[in-house]
């Protein structure tokens, strides 16, 4: 094997190879027998190191989250037994006084049914009419009929206001998948799984507001005696909770932990290894499920389940970044170089200095704070990406290679991108965004010219 | 295992529990040959155990399960395949088209793979120290080969040389453990 074969294997492995080098790989591939083997081996080799390095090593976690998943016995019995165990912790109103108040419930109703068995029967000796007998039997059987129906929309009821979807959101309703963007409304029961580019925004009854992006799966649960509730099995959601009625508090329930909040601004992420929480107004209790601590999370400070440290924010989190300025990178190392050029209006790239035809765009921002950018070109890239990059010092650095690429993140070593620049005229426009408000875009029209 | 299996059709939906411990080191190995997302694989991996104990009443209980679970972790990974990269550019259908193409190469999990998971961790410690630390930056830390090249200030290339070499020596250290 030639090291340049080596490399081709290696970052094809790590999902970096650029489409040249892909390429290469398939060319590769298909002439040379061996390399083929040796690629075939690597990927095997490769997926068991992944395997054996995953943090889940004894499958608990999996287990827990298939467990729920397939909604056996015994996951209600775990998922009763993390309910029952984080309520004695925390003291969550909405779980704990539920028992009592089954049994009020139950006594109530069991007197009233006597109440009312002996005065019907007392009227009827009275009366004595068969007639009104009948009347009563088909008055229960009204009542009955209409309770069953009350039920019946009880369960279908809706929650929630559709406000926003977007992409391939679906909505999963007693087991049949509807595109959200057919649907209005949310009910008790249904769930929500995002696919790629997908978002959905709804609206609870009090005004709370729920956005959730592509990638997440949830279930949405109500219930008049625990409050609203949502199990966010896996991504992301944004969350302007409304004032909640005492003691039902709005419960997020993801496999790693469970957010109690009555009442204010924040995020989750949820993955499979740790969830974290980034509390913008007020303040939301976070329990970690395996060990059930908990804390108390307040504005401009995040969590999250791998530390349970309270990271500080700082006074002014939602402080949006602010582009500086773009640069053009050329280079065919895909290595950070000095080889850039700022882009103005004025600016003119020579094709002949970019001889790869590699280039690569570098923003300066002006804060770390941003989650991701929407950029438009009009090139071919188009799109938007998540971004999570924390540098020291601002100006901020940030390359934008995996446009297209959703939830990959700028990659910071820049893998520069192999579409060839072409004469005329290029407009880039770049927005930053966090927590979905979009910040001043920033744009520059610049001219290429060559031979 | 056919016991396990009719115990688990039966309704004792506790057992099901066994067979994730047992397959899915596995079938997270066959993940993770074509995809880099760790989230993904996750996702997948769960997904794969949902299908399996949904449809388990269809498995064949005279053959071994294992090649059938990962039958399901292969569909699953088709299907996030075709529908994620289905709306890319070019570049991404090239990606698509070699990743397909490796699935359809590697074949099903043997219970030796498992044995060489459960002893890898053993051998990563025997490793030389630097190399021991490029290999737990690149598979713990999920570090790209670049990535770890700038920050140890080598070439992509070289850096490519050391962690092929380096899973030489992982390769052959769990095979000896696995015939010991």
């Amino acid at each position: 094997m030639t090291k340049e074969a080596i490399a081709l294997i290696e970052t094809f492995l790590d999902g970096s190879s650029t489409e040249e080098e892909l390429r290469r790989i398939k060319d590769l591939k298909n002439e040379d027998s061996d390399f083929r083997q040796k690629l075939i081996e690597s990927c095997k080799f490769n997926g068991i190191i992944q395997s054996a390095s995953h943090e889940d090593t004894d499958c608990q976690k999996l287990i827990e989250l298939v467990d729920l998943a397939t909604g056996s016995t015994n996951s209600r019995a775990f998922e009763d037994r993390i309910i029952n165990s984080l309520d004695t912790k925390v003291d969550i109103k909405g779980f704990t006084k539920i028992p009592t108040k089954r049994k009020t419930v139950r006594k109530r109703l069991n007197k009233g049914r006597q109440t009312q068995s002996k005065k019907r029967l007392r009227k009827n000796q009275q009366q004595n009419s068969k007639f009104i007998l009948l009347s009563g039997i088909a008055a229960i059987l009204a009542i009955i009929s209409g309770l069953f129906i009350f039920l019946n929309n009880q369960n279908t009821a809706v929650i929630a206001q559709i406000i926003e979807a977007d992409g391939d959101a679906e909505i999963i309703r007693k087991g049949k998948s509807y595109r959200a963007s057919n649907l209005k409304e949310i009910h008790i029961g249904d769930s929500f799984k995002g696919a790629n580019f997908s978002k959905l925004t709804l609206r609870y009854k009090d005004g709370t507001k729920i956005s959730l992006r592509e990638g997440s799966h949830v279930d949405f649960e109500f219930s008049p005696n625990k409050g609203k509730q949502i199990k966010l099995r896996n991504g992301f959601l944004i969350a302007d909770v409304a004032k909640q009625p005492t003691g039902k508090a709005f419960v997020i329930l993801t496999p790693n932990a469970k957010a109690t909040v009555v009442g204010t601004l924040f995020k989750i992420d949820s993955k499979l290894k740790a969830t974290s929480m980034t509390v913008t107004e007020g303040l939301v209790n976070f329990t970690r499920i395996s060990d059930r601590e908990s804390v108390d999370v307040p504005a401009n400070h995040r969590i999250s389940t791998k530390d349970m440290m309270l990271q500080n924010l700082g006074d002014n989190p939602l402080k949006i970044a602010r582009i500086e300025y773009l640069s053009l990178i050329y280079d065919n190392k895909g290595t950070v170089s000095d080889k850039y050029k700022t882009l103005n209006k004025d600016s003119l790239i020579n094709i002949v200095d970019i001889p790869t035809g590699k280039y690569n765009f570098l923003i300066k921002l002006s804060s770390d704070n941003f989650d991701y950018m929407s950029i438009t070109y009009n090139g071919t890239l188009t799109g938007h990406e998540d971004v999570n990059m924390i540098e020291a010092l601002a100006p901020y650095n940030v390359f934008s290679d995996n446009i297209n690429k959703p939830n990959r993140g700028f990659n910071p070593k820049g893998i520069f991108s192999t579409q060839e620049l072409k004469k005329g005229t290029l407009t880039v426009s770049i927005t930053p965004y966090l927590d979905d408000i979009a910040g001043d875009t920033f744009k520059v029209t610049f001219r290429i010219v060559g031979p | 295992m056919k016991q396990l299996v009719q115990s688990i059709l039966s309704g004792d939906k506790e057992a099901f529990r066994e067979i994730v411990r047992r397959y899915a080191p596995g079938v997270r190995a066959f993940l993770a040959c074509n995809l880099c997302d760790q989230q993904m694989i996750d996702d997948l991996t769960q997904e794969t155990f949902i299908a399996s104990y949904q449809n388990l009443h269809q498995a064949d209980l005279d053959q071994e399960l294992g090649p059938w679970i990962k039958g399901i972790a292969r569909n699953k990974l088709r299907m996030y395949l075709r529908t994620y990269y289905r709306k890319q550019d070019v570049f991404q259908s090239l990606k698509f088209e070699l990743i397909e193409d490796i699935v359809e190469e590697i074949d099903t999990m043997s219970e030796e793979d498992k044995e060489q998971i459960d002893n890898l961790q053993n051998c990563i410690k025997q490793l030389p120290k630097r190399s021991r630390e490029i290999i737990k930056a690149r598979y713990f830390s999920n570090e790209t080969v670049g990535n770890l090249a700038q920050r140890l200030q080598s070439t992509v290339t070289a850096m490519s040389s050391v962690i092929y070499r380096s899973k030489q020596i992982l390769k052959d250290c769990v095979k000896q453990a696995v015939n010991e």
